[in-house]
């Protein structure tokens, strides 16, 4: 017989008189008729009229005659303490229906009758059912009547008694009302041969197969059942639903909970292999089923099935089961001998256990699951399960029971266990769980990934990173894990979907080499990123592919826009067909709108990536200039660039057997260079490129440099270094006006040159004595160093100047003669002043021309006024008082400026003359010559 | 709501994995170990085809031999059957011509009066001749007859034959080809799956429904009648109950 999993989930115990070990003798020795349970008491009817209630310790708490002969059906409410009853007051008169109301006494301490019923048919009653409040209530016959009685028990005078089912010859075995989820309720009447359904009075056969008395019961949930010697049949209301295929002849059943209680015996082995089909069991006389002898047939089996997680929770055999109730969680069985006994289920703790031991955990899980246990104690079922697997070796079934933990197990706790090469499998099985779940953190994501690549399933690769539509791992994790293990193509997938421009370049490049792309990938990023790119990846493109690069470059230091918007917009509208050509266009526009505000890209950012590509990078820099976006550095490189490559051919030059091409090239380039360097446009920084000149040689681009700094003693010294005496007269001719002294140091550059360089000196000398640049003495001596240097080169130059000197000291001779002269004069005068009376002999006053009378007053000039003509002013002639007083400003004026030391050097340098100014101030403040001897000597020497 | 109904039922020998396959269906779970089934047991889900909500009612049988007599009532009235085999094991390919003569004989819905016999003879022993199960089944049928009367299959009953755990390639012992042969000369529709896996799981179900759905459109059935397993969707309980009209009610237990 196949058959479920036993668990001992019930725990069988005789109840006991109190304070004994012998059986309840209250019970035993009650005449039992028909039970019934609910609202915490046990309800017994007896064969002698009395209705009698147990206590929850089995003592007789209250009892009652309520016929006078026997209790044939007891139903008590659910919701209501309202007990109803059938019975016969009188032998072989209508049985009498009646309902107590348990919570009213009467006097005699009795339950309350509410209302008695006699039924109108003298036929066995062999089934009561009600509704909950009483609104119909059927009583199934033995002659397969059904009689329904409806309207208010409580008020109405007549209840009618209506014959739902007209009798048959089979009797009605079970009864029940359906409520749940119908519009109005359905009778279920089972009878021996068939099942009925009345709606509304409406009949409808639902089976044509029925059951035995006892054999009919409700679940909890309004099921009807149906026991039949091959099977349990479940019922709804359009007929059969499931079955389970129990064998053996059933009394009773019973619905506790979520379990289905059958009394019955078992069939046995030899009947029930022929498939137990309708009555063969129970109508089988053959020697299988008796040859136990007459014990088989006392002997009763109670088996209780959990149906929805198929088990057998309990079964015993009884010594003949007369009557099965359940109350207080437990279910009690009452035996033919009186006696009875209590099953208590045990706890769902007690039962997990129980399964752990067996290592039945799915039986366990499924336990739990309808007890309705919370999340995490299930899933911690779900470890032990998976645990218990491992052990065994069954990882792939410990892994399934694994994935149910996810979410509350640690995820560490199984990776753990199956990070081993053999188990890779299970762990991607629990790691890709993690990720549809969104669980995984990055390490999973690259746990997962790694496990993908050594297992070298591409595919489910793909799937994961391609297909992901979610974004529930770390991208990041994702690429660098993709390229670690080699997978380009996922990773840059992966990187291009989520915009990691940076990975994608890096893989590209390093990993892939695919320059083309990765530049063609920078072009169509925004600005911001492609500038960001350009300037980290563009040294390895530009030495890659310089051309394509630079011409990207070019692009980005312009008007910049990114390349895919275009080419998306024309596979748009090309999929759109004509229609959305106007959209497109839109958007077209947007982006021109966009290009108007682009960036641009400052060029001199990305010389450093052309290191080793200065043709190119040549290119790019004339571009931009030619594009007028500049910097003083863009010319500087520039210009390095021109003459670099200048000394590159020179040096090939040298190297190889010269070919003209090659220095026509350099040439050309070097004129390019000055071209450049001259051209007013250019803005390079004049020091760096004087320093570029310099350090490549480059003597044109010096001497022009030199010039325009204004570095003429630059541009001497430079000839002079060179030995190019024409250049450095030319320029001494070309620069002397403006710093005369050029022709002194080319004078004594000349004078000390080793070499007999005599045209060159009297040239210079000619233009020296022209200017009469510096006292011929110095030239003499300066000449003088010169060995080669003859008379004859000087003599004209001696002879002209020494007569100059002549003429001059005659010139000055002559002055200082007048002014000793004058001199004189003064000192006279100033003599006769002192010591000779003045004698005032004018006649007439100076002022209005008439004669002097008094009050007169007479000047030392010899001046001559009348006091009136003077006004107040009498104590200067208003005729010299100008003349005065301009004397004495200016000796004012002189004595002030000898302290104005500044001014001083300031006419000194502007001076011709020095020694002239020094002269002139060394006059004017004689008076403090001693304070200021000192300085005056210094500055003599100086000059 | 559902706009049909179509009542299914799987049959075939015992382990070939029938419930896993409705599992697998209804659930989108495999069991690896699963209980025998004892009995018959239920299962439901809603498909769309032609964008019209259908409830497919799957009933799962035991596929032992001891159940039989059971399971046996619950082939009527069903819209569509999916017979499955277990591709790595040849007798359970081997015993399709006894399941599916079993429903040609009871098209036949011929009542028969004969005294019970014992059933066993089809008990799988999976290194029986063919032949020699040819002529078992045959004197099975006359058997089955009897309690199968009733249970009659009707004409237009839609049937899938399912060779399932393609996955276990390696133990294969039923080829593909011999399993399309055998549904071809059959009439029946053809796919492997696995219910492990599965693969072809879904299409197994939905293309019976399409194909009853089609029998529909082309107005093969009397949608009224309820003994083709198929039920039009009807707001109210009442009127389906009322709709099965006790008439089509034959024979008794």
């Amino acid at each position: 017989m196949i058959q479920w999993k036993k668990f001992p989930f019930f725990d069988k115990e005789l109840v006991k008189e109190e304070g004994s070990q012998n059986p309840n003798s209250v019970i035993q020795k009650l005449p039992i008729s028909c039970t019934t349970s609910g609202r915490g008491i046990l309800i017994i009817g007896d064969t002698e009229g009395f209705i009698n209630f147990f206590d929850r310790e089995f003592r007789l708490s209250s009892s009652f005659h309520a016929y006078n002969e026997m209790v044939n059906q007891l139903y008590q409410l659910k919701e209501r303490n309202f007990l109803i009853s059938i019975g016969h007051d009188e032998p072989g008169a209508n049985p009498i229906l009646k309902i107590w109301n348990l919570d009213k006494m009467d006097k005699n301490d009795v339950p309350l009758c509410v209302r008695a019923i006699k039924i109108e048919k003298m036929v066995t009653i062999t089934s009561l059912v009600c509704l909950e409040d009483l609104s119909q209530i059927a009583v199934g016959l033995a002659n397969g009547e059904v009689i329904a009685m409806k309207g208010d028990v409580f008020r109405d005078k007549v209840i009618k008694q209506k014959t739902m089912k007209h009798p048959g010859e089979s009797p009605v075995t079970g009864m029940g009302f359906i409520t749940k989820g119908v519009p109005s309720p359905v009778l279920f009447v089972v009878t021996t041969t068939h099942v009925y359904s009345y709606i509304r009075e409406q009949e409808y056969c639902i089976d044509e197969e029925g059951g035995d008395i006892g054999n009919f019961v409700m679940s909890d949930d309004q099921t009807p059942i149906i026991a039949r010697p091959d099977a349990i049949y479940f019922y709804n209301t359009d007929g059969r639903g499931p079955c389970f295929g129990f064998g053996g002849t059933k009394n009773k059943l019973l619905w506790f909970r979520s379990y289905l209680v059958v009394v019955g015996h078992e069939a046995s082995i030899s009947s029930s292999a022929g498939g137990g089909s309708g009555g063969t069991a129970s109508g089988n006389s053959g020697i299988g089923y008796l040859s136990p002898s007459n014990m088989a047939s006392k002997q009763t089996i109670v088996n209780i099935y959990d149906l929805k997680n198929k088990y057998l929770g309990f079964t015993d055999k009884f010594e003949g089961v007369s009557h099965i109730a359940s109350e207080w969680g437990s279910i009690f069985i009452f035996t033919t001998d009186g006696k009875l006994y209590q099953l208590e289920e045990k706890d769902t703790q007690t039962k997990l256990e129980t399964l752990f031991k067996k290592n039945l955990y799915s039986v366990a899980i499924d336990l739990a699951k309808s007890q309705h246990y919370d999340n995490a104690s299930i899933a911690d079922i779900y470890r032990k399960y998976g645990d218990h697997l491992y052990t065994k070796g069954d990882f792939d079934n410990a892994i399934s029971q694994y994935l149910c933990t996810i979410g509350k197990l640690e995820p560490s706790y199984v990776i753990r266990k199956f990070l081993d090469a053999q188990r890779i499998h299970n762990l991607t099985s629990y790691l890709q769980a993690l990720h549809e779940k969104n669980l995984a953190n990055e390490d999973h994501t690259t746990l997962l990934l790694n496990c993908y690549t050594k297992l070298k399933d591409v595919k489910k690769l793909d799937q994961f990173i391609k297909t992901d539509s979610e974004m529930n791992f770390d991208v990041e994790t994702a690429i660098k894990v993709c390229r670690q293990a080699g997978y380009y193509e996922h990773a840059l997938y992966l990187s291009l979907k989520h915009n990691q421009h940076d990975w994608y370049l890096k893989i590209l490049l390093e990993d892939i080499k695919d320059d083309q792309k990765a530049l063609d990938y920078i072009q169509t990023l925004s600005f911001e990123e492609a500038d960001k790119n350009m300037k980290k990846y563009g040294k390895m493109l530009v030495s890659n592919i310089p051309e394509a690069t630079t011409r990207a470059l070019m692009k980005l230091c312009t008007d910049y826009q990114p390349v895919h918007s275009a080419g998306m917009f024309g596979h748009h509208s090309s999929a759109f067909g004509h229609q959305d050509n106007a959209a497109a266009n839109n958007m077209i526009h947007k982006v021109e709108e966009l290009k108007l505000t682009t960036d641009k890209a400052a060029p001199e950012e990305f010389i450093h990536i052309f290191v080793s590509q200065p043709e190119w990078l040549t290119k790019f820099l004339e571009y931009t200039i030619q594009q007028g976006n500049e910097t003083p550095l863009i010319y500087n490189t520039l210009l390095e660039l021109y003459l670099r490559e200048d000394k590159k051919g020179s040096a090939s030059n040298i190297t190889t057997t010269t070919s003209s091409s090659n220095s026509e090239e350099s040439s050309n380039r070097l004129e390019k260079a000055y071209e450049f360097l001259t051209s007013p446009k250019s803005k390079f920084d004049e020091d760096h490129a004087l320093i570029l000149a310099q350090v490549h040689n480059w003597k044109k681009g010096i001497l022009y440099l030199y010039e325009k700094l204004k570095l003429y003693n630059e541009i001497i010294e430079y000839h002079m270094e060179n030995e190019d005496f024409d250049g450095l007269i030319k320029s001494c001719k070309k620069y002397g006006d403006q710093d005369p002294n050029l022709w002194v140091q080319v004078l004594s550059y000349f004078a000390t040159h080793q070499k007999n360089c005599q045209n060159e000196i009297t040239e210079v000398l000619t233009n020296i004595d022209r200017d009469n640049l510096i006292p011929p003495l110095l030239v003499i001596q300066i000449l003088a160093q010169n060995k080669y240097t003859t008379l004859q080169v000087i003599k004209d130059y001696i002879s002209r100047r020494l007569s100059q000197e002549t003429q001059q000291i005659d010139k000055d001779y002559q002055q200082i003669k007048q002014f000793a002269e004058e001199t004189d004069k003064m000192r006279n005068e100033i003599n006769e002043l002192k010591t000779n009376a003045k004698i005032f002999q004018q006649t007439k006053c100076i002022a209005c021309h008439s004669p002097l009378d008094l009050p007169s007053i007479h000047f030392l000039c010899q001046h001559s006024f009348h006091q009136r003509c003077l006004g107040d002013n009498e104590r200067e002639c208003p005729l010299c008082a100008p003349a005065n007083k301009r004397l004495l400003e200016i000796k004012k004026a002189q004595a002030d400026s000898a302290g104005q030391h500044d001014q001083f050097f300031k006419l000194l340098e502007s001076s011709q003359d020095g020694f002239s100014t020094v002269s002139e101030y060394f006059g004017r403040v004689k008076n403090t010559v001693t304070n200021h001897s000192q300085k005056i000597n210094t500055l003599l020497s100086i000059l | 709501m559902y706009a049909f109904l179509f009542k299914y039922i799987i049959i075939g020998d015992t382990g070939v994995g029938k419930s896993c396959l409705l599992l697998q269906f209804t659930d989108k779970r495999f069991q690896p170990v699963h209980d025998l089934t004892i009995g018959v047991e239920f299962g439901a889900r809603m498909i769309s085809i032609d964008n019209k909500p259908i409830k497919l009612q799957i009933w799962d049988t035991a596929g032992q031999e001891s159940f039989r007599s059971i399971t046996r009532s619950y082939y009527r009235g069903s819209a569509g059957a999916l017979l499955v085999y277990d591709i790595t094991r040849r007798e359970t390919f081997n015993h399709l011509t006894c399941w599916l003569s079993k429903y040609k004989r009871k098209q036949n819905n011929t009542l028969q009066l004969a005294p019970p016999q014992n059933h066993d003879n089809c008990v799988p022993h999976s290194n029986l001749h063919l032949t020699w199960i040819s002529a078992q089944c045959q004197m099975r049928f006359w058997a089955d007859d009897v309690d199968d009367a009733r249970a009659f299959a009707n004409s237009n009953m839609t049937i899938i034959l399912i060779g399932n755990k393609s996955d276990l390639e390696q133990k294969r012992a039923v080829s593909y080809e011999e399993g399309a042969k055998f549904a071809e000369e059959n009439g029946l529709i053809f796919l492997e799956t696995s219910a492990k896996t599965a693969a072809n799981v879904e299409e197994a179900f939905i293309n019976t429904a399409k194909k009853i759905y089609e029998k529909i459109q082309k107005g093969d059935f009397d949608i009224k009648d309820e003994t083709f397993g198929i039920k039009l969707g009807q707001p109210s309980n009442k009127v389906e109950i009322g709709a099965a009209p006790p008439a089509q009610k034959s024979g008794c237990c």
